[in-house]
This record gives C-alpha cells, sequence and structure tokens, in this order.
C-alpha cells in the first residue's frame, strides 16, 4: 500500500472552499494536525477545512488516524503540531469540558447507574440549566428520538438501537458547535445498521448540526455524507463529495478502498492532456485522468476500471454490433460467479491480462455468468481511468 | 416429599452415571466423602456443641457483651480504614497512573505473602514500650497496645485485599464513561464523584465484606499489640486452651460469623441493586484511562510514597530485630537468634512440612473438584461447588474450634497429630485454589474434552491427558498460593498445636509474648524468606504469566 499512498494534498484547493475572500468562512478547520504515539506517527500533517452544517465523514482503514484525529477534536488528546479552529478559534490546550463539541462514542459510553433521563440531563447539569428549563430541554430531545418512554429505563434495559439513540439524545441535548461521532453504528445488526443511517443522516439535516463522522465502512460514508475524508497512514488521500470519491478517485488507494476495482495494466500511445490514448491487448481505447496527473507517452500505466462499467454482449448478435472504435473488446472464461440478487459479478479470464477481472452482469443474463462459459465485455471510450505507475 | 423424590432421581443419576463411568463416580464419592469429612462435619458438631444455657450465658454477662461489642468496633474501623487506603491505591494505580506505578503495585502484595501478625509485631519494635520510633527516636514513655496499635497493625495488614478487589472494580470502568462526562463538560473532581465512585461502590461493598472477614478471624494481632482490649478470636481461644470451656469457645467462635454474615447480606443486597452497573454497548476501541489534574496525581503519589515507607519500614525493623540481641537496649549485631530458632528448635521445619503436603493436598484436591463440578456435571455437583467454597466465608478461628471439637474424639481421633494440621490448611485454602481452577476451566472450551472422548478416552482418562496438561499452570498457582499461605498461618491452628507439633508462627507469637523480640523477628524473617523463595520458584517456572493474587 506504501507506494499508493499520496503526500498531504492542499486542503484549499482540494475543498473548493473561498476563504481569502470570507464569503464562505469554514466553521472547522484542521491546521497541519500531526500526533505521534512513540514512534508510530498516527496522524501526519492533516488539513481540512469543515463548513458549517455539513456532514464530513473520515474514512479510512484501521490504524489510518481517524479516531486519533476525532479525539484530538474532543480535546482528548493534545496534538503535537498544529491546530484544530472552530469558528476562527485555536482550540490548543483547551481540556474537553471547555470546548463546546460533543462525542458519540462507539460503545456509546452510556452512564450505566443513571436513567435515560439522567443521561440527557448530565451535561446540562453541569451547566447549570435550571431544573424546569434542563427538564423541558431533556424531554424536547426525548421526544425528538422518540424515547419518552424510555426516560425512566436504565441503559442495559434497553436494546442496542436505542442505547444509541440515548448517546446521540445525550450529545445533540448540549446543542453542540461540532458533533463528533466515532464508528456509532458498528455495534447495531446489519439491518438496524442501515435504518439507523437513514435517521441519523435525517436528525442531522434537521438540526443542521456541522458533524464530523468516523467509520471504517464505506456504505455509511457514501450514504451519509456530504464530504469525505479518505485517510490512509495518517495522511489525506482525498477530500470529496461521496460521488466524485467513487467515480473519480485520485489515486489507486482510494480507487481500491471505495467500491471494488479493476486495475488493467496498460501502455500509453500519446499523452492526450485529459483524455490520452492508451492501448490495451493491441486495442486502442481513450480513458480519461485526474487533472495534474497527466501522463507522458509510451509508459507502462494502470486503467481501473469498476465492474460495472463494462458492457456485456449477452448474445452473438449484440456481440456483432460492436465497433472496434468503440472501445475496448475483451474475450475471457467465467471462472466463478457471485449472484448478488440485483445482478451477477463474474470473475474472468482474459488472455493477456493476469489478474482476473470482476466483471457485473445484469441479473437476466444469467446463462452468461455459468462457470466456463465464454462471453465478451467492452470498456467504452472514456470509462476508465489512468494512473501513473 | 417432593425434597426426598428429587433426592432419589439424584442419586439413581448418580448411579447411572456408575454404570457409565465408574472412575469418574468413584473419584466424586471419595472428594464429596472428604468435604463431608472436613468442611461439614467439624462446622456441624461446632453449631451443635453449646446449649441453650451456653448461649445465654454468652448474651447476658457484661464480659462477653463487651467483647462482642470490642470486635465490632474493631471490625468497623479496620474495615473502614482499609478500604479507604486500599481505594485510594488502587485509584492512583488504575485511573491517576502516578508514575512508577508498577513498583507501587508491588508493595500491598507483600502483606498478602508474609503472615498477618508481622505487622503488629513491626509495629511493637518500632512504637512498642522499647519501640525504636517512640523510645529511642522521640524518648516517649507511649506506647501502641491497645486498640489503636491493633487498628493500625490490621490496616496495613489487610488494606492489600481491598486494593486487589478494588482495583479490578476501576480497571472494568470504561474509560470512556470518564471521557464521555469530561466532554459533557465535568471536570476531574465532578468526573469522579459522579461517574467513578457510583461504579466503584459494589466493589467496594466487595472488597469491604473480604477485609471484615480477615479482620474477625484475624487472631495474631489482638493476640500481640491488644493488650488488654479484647475481641471473640483472642478470647475464645483463652476459653478453650485456659479454660477447657469447649462449648464457650463454640460459642465465641460462632458469634464471628454473625457479622460476617450481616456483611454478606448487605454486600449481596448491594449487587443486587446495582445489575444495573452491567456494562452496555458491545465493543469499541477502549481508550487509556483519562488524565487526572496533576495536583491530584502528585496528592496521590505522595499517598503511595508514605505508605509504602510505611510497609518497607516494617520489614526492614525486622530484618534488624532478627541480629538485634535485646531490642531497645543492645544493638549490636548477632547470629544468636537464629540458632536458637532455626538449628535448635524444629518450628520452621514443621511449618515447611505440614505446608508443603497442605498445598499439595490443596491443589490436588482442587482441581479435581472442579473438573468434577465444571466438567463432567454430576448430579449433586452444584452441592460440591458450594459446599468447597464454604470456608472462604469461615473465620479461622471458628475453624480451629470446630476442628478441636471434632476430632478430639474416636472415630477419628486427630488432635495432637500434624494430619489435623495439615487439613486445616487444605480446607482454609481450598476456596481460593478451587476459584483458580475453576476459573481456567471456564475459559477452556468444553468441545476440547468432548472431542477427546469422542476419541475414545474415558471421563478420568480425558481429565489425564486434555485437562491436566491445560491446568497444570492453575494446578501449580493453588500449589504455591496454598503454601505460601499455609507456612504463615495462626487463627486456625493455634487451636490445634501441641507438644510436637508446634509451628513457627504460633512460635514468634510466643517468643514475642514473652519478649523474645530477636528470635521471634528472627523466625519472622525465615518465614518470609521461604515465602519470597518459594514464589521466586513459581515465578521463574512460569514467568509473569499468572497473577496469584488477581482472583
Amino acid at each position: 500500500m506504501g507506494s499508493n499512498v499520496r503526500e498531504p494534498i492542499d486542503p484549499v484547493q482540494s475543498a473548493g472552499i473561498r476563504s481569502e475572500d470570507g464569503t464562505a468562512m469554514p466553521h472547522v478547520v484542521l491546521r497541519d494536525l500531526t500526533k505521534n504515539f512513540g514512534d508510530a506517527r498516527a496522524v501526519d500533517g492533516l488539513n481540512l477545512e469543515i463548513a458549517k452544517g455539513s456532514f464530513t465523514t473520515l474514512l479510512g482503514p484501521s490504524g489510518c488516524g481517524k479516531t486519533t484525529t476525532l479525539r484530538i477534536l474532543a480535546g482528548f488528546y493534545e496534538p503535537d503540531r498544529g491546530d484544530v479552529l472552530i469558528d476562527g478559534k485555536s482550540q490548543r490546550g483547551l481540556p474537553p469540558f471547555k470546548r463546546n463539541i460533543s462525542i458519540v462514542f462507539q460503545d456509546y459510553a452510556l452512564f450505566p447507574h443513571m436513567n435515560v433521563f439522567d443521561n440527557l440531563g448530565y451535561g446540562l447539569k453541569l451547566r447549570r440549566v435550571r431544573g424546569p428549563e434542563r427538564r423541558r430541554r431533556v424531554e424536547k430531545v426525548l421526544d425528538f428520538l422518540g424515547l419518552t418512554r424510555f426516560a425512566k429505563r436504565f441503559p442495559h434495559e434497553l436494546s442496542g438501537g436505542q442505547q444509541q439513540r440515548v448517546a446521540l439524545g445525550r450529545s445533540i441535548v448540549m446543542e453542540p458547535d461540532v458533533l463528533l461521532m466515532d464508528e456509532p453504528l458498528s455495534n447495531l445488526d446489519a439491518k438496524l445498521r442501515i435504518r439507523v443511517r437513514t435517521e441519523l443522516k435525517e436528525i442531522q439535516r434537521v438540526l443542521g448540526l456541522t458533524t464530523i463522522y468516523v467509520t471504517h465502512d464505506q456504505d455509511e460514508a457514501l450514504s451519509m455524507s456530504d464530504q469525505v475524508a479518505v485517510m490512509a497512514e495518517g495522511r489525506l488521500q482525498q477530500y470529496s463529495p461521496p460521488w466524485a470519491l467513487y467515480n473519480e478517485p485520485v489515486n489507486p488507494f482510494v480507487a481500491d478502498f471505495v467500491g471494488h476495482t479493476n486495475f488493467i495494466p496498460v501502455r500509453t500511445l500519446q499523452s492526450g492532456g485529459e483524455q490520452p490514448r492508451v492501448a490495451v491487448l493491441g486495442q486502442e481505447m481513450v480513458c480519461s485522468t485526474r487533472a495534474g496527473s497527466a501522463v507522458g507517452a509510451a509508459e507502462n500505466v494502470m486503467l481501473m476500471v469498476r465492474p460495472e462499467w463494462f458492457e456485456v454482449a449477452t448474445s452473438e448478435q449484440e456481440r456483432r454490433e460492436w465497433n472496434a472504435s468503440e472501445g475496448v473488446i475483451l474475450e475471457g472464461t467465467v471462472t466463478a460467479s457471485d449472484y448478488l440478487g440485483s445482478h451477477n459479478r463474474v470473475w474472468l479470464d482474459v488472455e493477456g491480462i493476469a489478474d482476473e477481472l470482476a466483471v457485473d452482469l445484469p441479473a437476466k443474463a444469467i446463462d452468461s455468468a455459468e462457470a466456463g462459459r465464454k462471453i465478451s465485455v467492452k470498456i467504452p471510450n472514456g470509462r476508465g481511468i489512468l494512473f501513473g505507475s | 416429599m417432593p425434597v426426598f423424590g428429587h433426592l432419589t432421581s439424584r442419586i439413581t443419576a448418580l448411579n447411572s452415571w456408575w454404570r457409565r463411568d465408574p472412575w469418574v463416580t468413584a473419584t466424586f464419592v471419595l472428594i464429596a466423602l472428604f468435604m463431608l469429612l472436613f468442611i461439614v462435619y467439624p462446622l456441624a458438631v461446632a453449631i451443635m456443641t453449646p446449649r441453650a444455657s451456653d448461649w445465654l450465658r454468652a448474651v447476658s454477662s457484661a464480659r462477653w457483651q463487651g467483647t462482642m461489642l470490642n470486635t465490632l468496633q474493631m471490625a468497623a474501623l479496620s474495615t473502614t480504614s482499609s478500604v479507604v487506603i486500599g481505594f485510594l491505591y488502587a485509584y492512583a494505580i488504575v485511573k491517576a497512573r502516578i508514575p512508577g506505578k508498577g513498583l507501587f503495585k508491588l508493595v500491598p502484595l507483600l502483606p498478602l505473602i508474609t503472615p498477618p501478625f508481622v505487622s503488629g509485631l513491626a509495629f511493637i519494635l518500632l512504637f512498642g514500650r522499647r519501640g525504636f520510633v517512640t523510645y529511642e527516636v522521640l524518648g516517649l514513655n507511649t506506647n501502641i497496645y491497645g486498640w489503636h496499635g491493633l487498628w493500625l497493625a490490621q490496616t496495613v495488614s489487610f488494606f492489600p485485599i481491598a486494593f486487589l478487589a478494588i482495583s479490578g472494580v476501576l480497571r472494568s470502568i470504561n474509560p470512556n464513561l470518564e471521557r464521555a462526562a469530561q466532554s459533557l463538560g465535568a471536570r476531574g473532581g465532578h468526573t469522579f464523584r459522579t461517574i467513578t465512585l457510583p461504579l466503584a461502590i459494589p466493589g467496594i461493598g466487595a472488597a469491604a465484606l473480604l477485609v471484615a472477614i480477615a479482620v474477625l478471624g484475624d487472631f495474631g494481632n489482638p493476640m500481640l499489640i491488644a493488650g488488654r482490649f479484647r475481641v471473640l478470636a483472642t478470647e475464645a481461644y483463652l476459653q478453650i486452651s485456659g479454660w477447657a470451656d469447649m462449648r464457650m469457645g463454640a460459642v465465641l467462635g460462632l458469634v464471628l460469623v454473625a457479622p460476617a454474615l450481616i456483611f454478606f447480606v448487605l454486600q449481596q443486597k448491594l449487587q443486587g441493586s446495582s445489575s444495573r452497573y452491567a456494562t452496555v454497548g458491545g465493543r469499541g476501541s477502549r481508550m487509556d484511562e483519562a488524565p487526572v489534574s496533576a495536583w491530584v496525581r502528585w496528592s496521590l503519589f505522595a499517598f503511595c510514597l508514605l505508605i509504602t515507607v510505611f510497609m518497607v519500614a516494617q520489614y526492614v525493623v525486622i530484618l534488624i530485630g532478627a541480629f538485634t540481641p535485646v531490642w531497645g537496649v543492645d544493638y549490636s549485631f548477632t547470629w544468636q537468634n537464629f540458632e536458637s530458632t532455626l538449628v535448635k528448635s524444629s518450628q520452621l521445619w514443621n511449618s515447611l512440612r505440614f505446608a508443603g503436603v497442605a498445598a499439595l493436598l490443596c491443589a490436588a484436591i482442587a482441581t479435581i473438584a472442579a473438573f468434577l463440578v465444571y466438567r463432567q456435571r454430576l448430579p449433586f455437583g452444584r452441592a460440591l461447588d458450594v459446599i468447597t467454597l464454604l470456608p472462604a466465608a469461615i473465620p479461622g478461628t471458628l475453624l480451629g474450634i470446630s476442628y478441636v471439637l471434632a476430632y478430639n474424639v474416636p472415630p477419628l481421633q486427630l488432635t495432637g497429630t500434624g494430619a489435623i494440621i495439615v487439613l486445616s490448611m487444605v480446607v482454609s485454602y481450598l476456596p481460593v485454589g478451587y476459584r483458580i481452577c475453576a476459573a481456567t476451566l471456564q475459559q477452556l472450551q468444553p468441545s476440547i474434552e468432548e472431542s477427546a472422548s469422542d476419541l475414545g478416552a474415558s471421563g478420568m482418562r480425558t481429565f489425564f491427558d486434555v485437562v491436566l496438561p491445560i491446568i497444570k499452570t492453575s494446578f501449580s498457582a493453588a500449589l504455591i498460593y496454598c503454601f505460601v499461605k499455609a507456612i504463615g498461618t495462626l487463627s486456625a491452628v493455634v487451636f490445634l498445636i501441641s507438644h510436637g507439633t508446634v509451628v513457627a508462627s504460633a512460635s514468634i507469637l510466643n517468643l514475642a509474648e514473652q519478649g523474645y523480640w530477636g528470635a521471634s523477628a528472627a523466625l519472622a524473617s525465615s518465614l518470609i524468606a521461604v515465602a519470597l523463595i518459594a514464589l521466586g520458584i513459581f515465578r521463574l517456572i512460569f514467568g509473569g504469566r499468572l497473577n496469584l493474587f488477581e482472583i
């Protein structure tokens, strides 16, 4: 993975936020954030600007520094270098109890000796919010989260999903500047997770809370976020909206980490700016490349193609109608197939390409998905992203 | 009668076990016989011995009332101070993570491996009539004998029990809870009061119970340092050894169980109301402990340092005392004390051989009992479990009295033999040994044995081929625990020794009472040295893998 990891990128450019003219001041700014644990560098020069009211996800494999970043934001760790600015104010040296930031823990960390009502009221009490006012605010949040009838219950008397909502309630009742969430859905079962995901996003949208969310689950990241920051080895890899992450990954790491990807070794024919021509097994096609990462002519590079970007000929007829100028046509033998309900994912052995290709077939093409069948697939011109080696 | 039907059906079940697996059944019957004979029978005898008039005599006499009140007061005082110190010490190490905690952690282990009355002895040498600090340094004419001396000695002897129990509980409190409180605006002190302390309460209750049982059964310290302050454990001894009043001795011994029982019920109530303290939420990456303020951290550091100095001073003074001809008068160097206690008499040798045999028996019985209860699902298994754990709740004094009463007459006339001492040691430390073995077995997948029996191994065969190799570490732990505790034990043994079977702990007490401080200290130092060597060998063989005293 090492060689795939990029150097830190310029936050202003990547986030597309104009800060000089002051028209859209970011709400939260991470500036050159660095944290070491002994010899290990957990976070390495992280720069990020987060807009007010946005839902931002820190996504990455375990050990990428996303949780450490969140804990620095909460004030549990002091960064070795760099700073966190909220509304332009430095948070350096501020202990957790002086920050108006609230965190939802992965294990919820509900106070087991207090009932739901007292869990929610705990922070307000510390802020010296008076009895009736406190009661009103807690009840409002309980009502908002559908927890009113559980107010007198203790955490161990609640289901996992309810506990999760209490943890969220305990944070939002504080009306924090920034809401932090550390893999809050990882302890829920698969079905509940998808439901709560939608709920969480809706709550965040209604309250307009600036939310920073940590997960290693790309489905969560893609479905909930306004912006996703992909991290690896403590460094920021890409910071963009979910669709761009999937369709326009900036490097092979992101391409591989988000969704499934085929990498096909190709040779460039000409360095045609953003639309270079490449040769694949003796055929030619036009593909795209990221701005600023143009490749030269006659270089050995990687072509990235998502499984669903292939076109598939389900009959001899369709195959004959294809024209060599529309893209690259590959013939291969199906070695294995996974039936996924909405479609079939088959593994295709193509002569001249070392790795088997993952190709998505429509569910109706079930015959073609049988192991041993020979099928033809096409990479249309323009689909496929080029990465320098 | 339904109870009868239940019983017969279980006996029938045992019978069918016998046909299926005679070896396992025979072992079970043997172990059960041992428990009945050496735990249930003597206790039953002790309960049956006093008549109603004896009870009346005990409650109505002003003397016994005073003694009972003293005992209760002492239990309340020493338990409170032990728990407070144990809590602070545990908090400093687990939550505040004071510098040098790796070393500080070892200090409370010292009293656990040395006889409890060592503190009493050391305090006399330090603060007694001719005490080094009171007489030599300060030139005072006060002394430490009395309830305050006893309080000090018991606190130092028993706070480690509280420390171990409470540090386990503090470790189990998820640091994320404290972090969450901080994130919601709680400062350190507030987090402690509203989160850490309430969650530690059940553990504190459990610690208090353990300490209270130890304090109530403590015999050596009151004998040495209490002066004219009378408590039940020493009075029961005087009734039996001085007045041969067995029935009153039994009454006083049984009365000792009452406060322990009350405590037990209270603690169960506390635990019951705190089932909500069960951790909730699933797994999550656990953060390190939330930092406490520098002020708190360094105060706790100073506190632990003070305790450590105190603890180390005890052992140093005993070691110095061992080489001193006449404490308080002549501080020159001598080997004389060791010669008189080690070479010319056999008490240390007695302690060694009794404790050695007891440790082997204890570990063997504990291992087999744990195997039978947790692995074989025999009928009456639950009863065996309860009986094996029963001695943990019995103060040593009562155990000693029960043994005197039960084995004084045929068919099992054991008084005066070494066997009775060995048996009392086995029974005293069986509960801990049993729990060590059971903990290992519970972690073991039953499928391992199932596959062994699937491959054709019989019940006892699986024990020797599969179970024993796996639990040999816990067997050794039980062995070493029993040995280290048994060589210093006094409460029960003091009732059971006779002319040829005097053990070192009793001799230390005796020598100290007669003012032979040097000889007493020399023998105590030798006992401590033996315990340390035994532990050292254990560590050499098994490394730090198994922490003996964290069970």
